[in-house]
């Protein structure tokens, strides 16, 4: 196996006093689906946290593209190729969709330094090639019929697409995502899932996939790790993990859910 | 909506030396006072026939008003406004002046500069007056723009630089000289010395103007080579502050005999009353306003003294006298200063329309003939001054009073008391008794 | 020695009391109450009414003030507004209590006008002559008003921290304010919780107005400045820990006390140190503490994250975006022909605001932050300019004059000096305070521009500042400024100017990022927003604007003069601006034609008695920012857009789409 794009070694994170996370490994190599469950409170979320740098580890290490990111900042994780998309959307209320790419964009491309400018110019001035890739993202995720709506008024399926869009837009290399499928029914379920897959394959960027839908994470991922308060306790293929006692003892022993299958 | 009034301390600074307002170094500078600068000046006659313009007509002489009538500063103007339109009053009913009236519109500028400033061409421009009476810490605001229109302005300097600056402006008795802050008399540290006093406190508030107050009495002590030593000396105090048991005490620590302050009525209140408590008694104290009659049984200020700008109400000065029977013909009187400047102020614009003969009175007239006028006692107010002599100046002699046993007593005989020197920077100079005669 | 610690300790027990029903307020409520100097005036001002204009006695006069007219005084309050802040994000709960405070004493004022003018020795618990214990055992001798303040603050500290820990009304408080909908599921009322908090908030702000009039002086001014001063301690308790708040209100006043002893009579320290020392402290803890800045992204915005039900009404495109400024410059211009000279300086007045209120359309409006120093920053561009433009002395010596004109520079140059100067400064107060979240910033906005109103402007040696410096028109182009109407289209063009680069900002990248800012910082940092950096650049905007808006008042007024850019007038201009809404340049121009239009009009046309309404409706404006929190401009503008919408039947925009 190459070097692991990402790369989270023996994390272990407390809020006061209580422990969150304990000696966490998580290993994500490029162009690569993994997942990450585990039952509510397990810390999946913490661990974007501390993955996203969002949260400070008490120990550990985390490394990205080969640089070590454990103290480092959202921003440059971010231009070292990090996205997130959020369990509770973060969008921009008062932007519309398109903006929302739009202003990844410029980000990234460092066009964000421009006040003068901005203050001279008048109204939006896209770069040469930014319409063209905003539009084409946009259609990447079928997004286009919503693009000029202020994104307060997009569904929530639509409002997790955004969300990946955005994060998208900022040319990641890997995006880590939280519960993409949280709230949503079987067809914006399959919308996600359509869109992950299109631009893995588009973009070769790698996903790190929270979810509690087990049986998409069982379709989609390519190695699984689960996580019980604070602790990997199972790490695999699905096959492996479908298969695994611990696992199904961790979910109280209920059987993953059955969903309509394609 | 000022909330905290920087020049609060003024309001009651009737006393010695200006505890001035910088005014700034531009505009018309003053020679420094004396008749001087006026020498070229030449009586204005009247015109005939009259053309009735600038707010006179035949019947009558529009005249405007300003004074914060509501706002902090209230409580230590909004009175005078009694005493103004008593003075009227009476004028209009007894046809002092002639064939006319005055009508008099009264304008609020809250004790705020930019409404005074709006106030003044409210007054000038929409309602079209001759001329104004002003009692507003925020003169010096409008005043330029006033000068620039010729308006005659009559009414309390206040310790503010424009009343030293622009001839039009008429102080009832006393005016400015344009740096108040580096120019003053030594008044207070020569009636200290009077007392025998030798260790002296001096409390100011944390404004720029009190801190220089008290700077000022610091600097008369030092150069007029005074016996007294200054033994504490603070302008920390917050503004509104009313609890003094901290500076209560450090006064007695020192040991201090002597005490003045450049702090406003309620405050000197609550001062005395710390030292009270603290059972410290005091030689002298000196305190800039609070001549009023609530004050006498408070505790500590008996034995307090107060400087006026004016012979004290005790003496029974003629203007006082008449001012005392009309405002009781108005239902008004009540024996406190503020209405009395209102009534001088009035009284001082009144005699500026007569000196422009009241055939016609022409603004040009009023602010030239009264300039030209001598021996001014606003019918018994004050000893005489020359209007052209006090101009650009700062005042040299001041009444003062002790409260004893309850009631207010005149000193010196009701007889006005003089500065030896005028300081100006860092240099005194020793005035002639001449000089001081002119007050 | 003695003297100085019963001082201290009198201080101190003054502070606690009213730093304690901050924290009470607070802890049951998440509001910091700005009114709360006012509330405990209003009381004060009724129990002297009772007591000595109806002739009560004091322990009557007492009992109806504090258990029948405070609790229902809290009651009208807790319904008109507190009510409706609970779900309103913190910067729209802090304004509506600066609503309150401007409005409350204009009200009380109206309706008890003994209140406006000067009352010698009011009177508290004790009886006048006020009793005086000679304690000779300690050495000091202590009056009954401050026994009554000393046992106060100890009784209230005790009193207080039994209620909230020990007793079940208590728990049911703590536990509403900190998950309401828990409470609520537990079978607690928390409409009658919430309620009785503030009535219990209100009596004891009462009870603190009734015990320090006597020492204050009946003076809305001194409570609230009593109020700021206790906003240090509040600080230092972390505005949750009444034990820690009264501890930090002795310190404070302890220092203040002590250091009569020691303070020099000439120097830096000799004038404004011991009014500065709460904001010393409270600037302090606010920068050492290290649990006040935000960890890292608050997740924690549960009283305001979906407040935003309402979506933005769809910005026009085209040329029908143009129609409505267009319509409101051309009103604009036209003002001179329809005005008199006179009505076109008060104008002026309106539209030199109006600029100056542009620093917060930019600092709150786009960049999200509550700035209390910009009216500091406008009387620091004020200065500067004035004192360049005579040639006057600035900080201390004399400025020298590249253009070889004795008198001064040009005005032009100087305004554009007096804008720049003001940057350095607030970037100086923005990078230090940036890292506080939401009030905590504000307060510490509002700790520099007290000590910097404190230190600089009061100081003798900036005594060119003390009182104002006369300010000329400039003349440049061969065009007069000095003539009325030609000076308010200088200031009408400058307006517009910056009008549109406002709006220029908000459209293009800069206004973008600060948008997704705005909405949630923890996403804009994660695609890789330089969240510091942004907010450092929209402060340093908005400082040259406030420069720039304050050296202009000063011109159209003639004068410099740190009055006009007191602190406290700063905040009502937040209130104001943000009462129409600050994210709107339109708002701006309003809210400052109003605030010097109104008055004027009701100082021309009706009676004294009313010119406290004014005020009273600017305050009103505020406090309907709890009901509107975008501002009425919005609801305005978003109701005719609606209307609009309507009657197109056909959008785009909302093709079949429900809302989320």
């Amino acid at each position: 196996m190459s070097d692991p794009l990402l790369h989270a070694h023996e994390i272990a994170v407390s809020f006061g006093g209580v422990g969150a996370l304990a000696g966490v490994d998580l290993t994500v190599p490029a162009r690569s689906i993994v997942g990450l469950v585990g039952p509510n409170g397990a810390g999946k979320t913490t661990l974007f946290g501390v993955l996203s740098g969002l949260l400070s580890p008490r120990s550990g290490r985390v490394e990205l593209a080969g640089a070590d990111v454990t103290r480092a900042s959202p921003q440059r994780r971010a231009r070292l190729g990090l996205a997130r998309t959020f369990q509770r959307l973060e969008l921009f209320d008062e932007l519309t969709v398109r903006d929302h790419l739009v202003v990844a964009r410029r980000i990234r491309e460092r066009r964000d330094r421009s006040l003068l400018r901005d203050l001279v110019g008048l109204g939006r001035r896209p770069s040469p090639g930014e319409d063209e890739a905003v539009d084409a993202l946009l259609d990447l995720l079928d997004l286009g019929k919503f693009a000029n709506q202020p994104v307060p008024l997009v569904p929530l399926g639509t409002g997790r697409i955004v969300e990946l869009a955005r994060a998208l837009a900022t040319e990641p290399r890997v995006v880590l995502l939280d519960e993409p499928t949280s709230g949503l029914d079987v067809h914006e379920t399959e919308r996600v899932a359509t869109a992950l897959r299109a631009a893995r394959a588009d973009r070769g960027v790698a996903f790190v996939l929270v979810e509690h839908d087990v049986e998409l994470v069982l379709q989609l991922c390519d190695d699984i790790t689960v996580l019980d308060f604070g602790r990997v306790i199972a790490h695999g293929p699905p096959d492996e993990i479908r298969a695994s006692a611990d696992v199904q003892a961790a979910y109280l022993g209920t059987a993953p859910a059955q969903k309509t299958p394609r | 909506m000022v909330i905290r009034r920087v020049a609060l301390v003024l309001a009651v600074a009737l006393t010695v030396g200006p505890a001035g307002l910088l005014g700034g170094t531009a505009g018309a500078a003053s020679s420094g006072g004396g008749s001087g600068q006026f020498s070229n000046l030449k009586p204005v006659k009247a015109p005939n026939p009259c053309p009735n313009s600038d707010g006179v007509s035949s019947t009558d002489i529009k005249v405007g008003a300003i004074l914060p009538e509501t706002g902090p500063d209230a409580p230590s103007f909004a009175a005078s406004e009694d005493g103004m339109r008593a003075r009227i009053d009476m004028a209009n009913a007894t046809g002092e002046l002639g064939k006319r009236k005055i009508s008099l519109t009264v304008v609020d500028d809250i004790g705020d500069p930019a409404r005074n400033v709006t106030a003044a061409q409210q007054l000038v421009e929409q309602d079209g007056v001759f001329g104004i009476i002003e009692n507003s810490l925020s003169a010096d605001a409008s005043a330029k723009y006033l000068n620039q229109q010729g308006i005659p302005v009559a009414g309390w300097h206040l310790g503010l630089a424009s009343f030293g600056k622009y001839p039009n402006m008429f102080g009832w008795r006393n005016s400015q000289p344009p740096n108040p802050a580096t120019t003053f008399t030594t008044n207070t540290a020569d009636f200290l010395k009077t007392k025998g006093v030798t260790k002296l406190a001096l409390v100011g508030v944390n404004t720029s103007n009190s801190a220089t107050f008290v700077d000022q009495i610091a600097k008369s002590i030092k150069l007029t080579k005074s016996p007294i030593k200054v033994v504490y000396q603070t302008a920390d105090v917050a503004v509104g502050q009313q609890d003094f048991t901290a500076e209560a005490q450090k006064i007695k620590d020192t040991g201090a005999d002597a005490l003045v302050t450049g702090m406003d009525f309620l405050q000197n209140v609550a001062l005395s009353a710390a030292l009270v408590q603290d059972n410290h008694k005091l030689k002298a104290t000196v305190y800039p306003g609070g001549y009023d009659s609530r004050v006498t049984s408070l505790p500590g200020i008996n034995g307090v003294y107060f400087g006026l700008e004016v012979i004290p109400f005790e003496s029974n000065p003629p203007a006082y006298v008449t001012y005392k029977a009309q405002m009781q013909k108005e239902g008004k009187y009540y024996q406190g200063e503020i209405p009395y400047i209102g009534w001088l102020s009035a009284d001082t614009f009144i005699e500026g329309l007569k000196a422009a003969g009241l055939s016609c009175p022409t603004r040009k007239g009023f602010v030239t003939n009264l300039r030209l006028e001598k021996g001014w006692t606003a019918h018994g107010a004050f000893a005489p001054i020359d209007f052209s002599n006090i101009f650009g100046r700062p005042f040299y002699c001041v009444y003062y009073v002790q409260v004893q046993n309850g009631v207010f007593v005149p000193q010196f005989n009701s007889k006005p008391f003089c500065a030896t020197g005028v300081i100006n920077g860092n240099k005194i100079t020793k005035l002639t008794a001449a000089q001081q005669a002119e007050g | 020695m003695q003297g100085y610690v019963l001082a201290g300790l009198v201080l101190g027990s003054i502070y606690a009391i009213s730093a304690l029903g901050l924290v009470l307020t607070y802890s049951s409520s998440r509001v910091i109450n700005f009114a709360h100097g006012a509330t405990a005036y209003t009381v004060a001002v009724f129990f002297h009414w009772l007591n000595q204009v109806q002739g009560w006695s004091i322990p009557a006069s007492a009992a109806i003030s504090l258990l029948v007219f405070s609790p229902l005084l809290g009651l009208a309050l807790w319904g008109i507004l507190f009510r409706h802040l609970t779900h309103s994000p913190p910067d729209v709960r802090f304004l509506a209590t600066v609503g309150l405070w401007v409005a409350l004493p204009a009200g009380v004022q109206l309706a008890f006008p003994f209140s406006q003018g000067q009352i010698l020795q009011p009177q508290g618990f004790a009886t006048v002559p006020v009793a005086i214990y000679h304690l000779s055992a300690l050495g000091v001798s202590v009056n009954a008003n401050q026994v009554a303040v000393l046992i106060g603050g100890a009784v209230v500290v005790v009193g207080l921290s039994a209620l909230l820990r020990a007793t079940p009304v208590g728990l049911a408080t703590r536990a509403t304010v900190d998950s309401p909908r828990t409470a609520a599921i537990s079978g607690i009322n928390t409409t009658m919780v919430t309620a009785g908090s503030w009535m219990v908030g209100t009596a004891l702000a009462g009870l603190a107005g009734i015990l320090l009039a006597p020492i204050l002086g009946l003076s809305n001014g001194e409570f609230t400045l009593l109020l700021v001063a206790s906003f240090a301690a509040a600080v230092v308790g972390r505005l949750t820990s009444l034990p820690l708040t009264f501890l930090g209100a002795m310190a404070i006043g302890l220092i203040q006390g002590i250091a009569v002893d020691f303070l020099p009579s000439h120097g830096v320290l000799s004038t404004g140190f011991r009014p500065s020392v709460p904001f010393i402290v409270m600037l302090g803890c606010l920068l050492l503490y290290p649990g006040l800045r935000r960890e890292r992204f608050e997740v924690d915005r549960r009283a305001g994250a979906r407040a935003r039900e309402v979506a933005p009404p769809p910005p026009l495109r085209g040329w029908r975006a143009a129609i409505g400024p267009l319509a409101v410059a051309v009103a604009l211009f036209s003002v001179p022909l329809w005005l008199s000279t006179f009505w076109v300086g008060v104008v002026s007045q309106g539209a030199a605001l109006a600029i100056l209120f542009l620093t917060f359309t930019i600092v709150t409006g786009e960049g999200g932050m509550l700035s209390l120093c910009q009216a500091t920053l406008a009387g620091i561009g004020a200065l500067t300019t004035a004192s360049l433009a005579t040639h006057s002395p600035l900080f201390g010596w004399l400025v020298p004059n590249p253009f070889s004109s004795a008198t001064g520079w040009p005005i032009g140059l100087a305004v554009l000096a007096g804008a720049l100067v003001a940057v350095p400064i607030g970037l100086l107060v923005a990078s230090l305070s940036l890292r506080l979240g939401d009030v905590y910033l504000a307060l510490a906005t509002l700790a520099f521009a007290l000590l910097i109103e404190q230190l600089v402007f009061a100081r003798p040696e900036f005594d060119n500042f003390g009182a104002g410096i006369s300010l000329g028109r400039p003349i440049f182009l061969g065009i007069n400024f000095n003539d009325t109407s030609t000076f308010f289209l200088l200031l009408a063009a400058i307006f517009c100017v910056l009008a549109v680069l406002t709006v220029n900002l908000r459209r293009a990248t800069t206004g973008l990022v600060l948008a997704s800012m705005r909405s949630s910082e923890q996403a804009a940092a994660t695609i890789g927003v330089r969240i510091v950096r942004s907010k450092l650049l929209t402060f340093g905007v908005s400082s040259f604007i406030a420069g720039l808006g304050g050296a202009l008042f000063a011109i159209t007024i003639g004068r410099a003069s740190p009055d006009s850019f007191e602190v406290l007038i700063g905040i009502v201009w937040l209130a104001i601006v943000a009462s129409f809404g600050t994210r709107s340049v339109l708002a701006a121009l309003i809210a400052g034609l109003l605030f010097a239009v109104v008055p004027q009009l009701f100082s021309e046309h009706l009676p004294t008695s009313w010119a406290m309404v004014p005020t009273l409706l600017f305050g009103l404006g505020a406090i309907r920012l709890a009901v509107n929190p975008r501002g009425s401009l919005f609801d305005i503008q978003h109701s005719v857009r609606v209307l609009r919408l309507r009657r197109a039947r056909r959008s785009p925009t909302f093709e079949g789409q429900a809302p989320a």
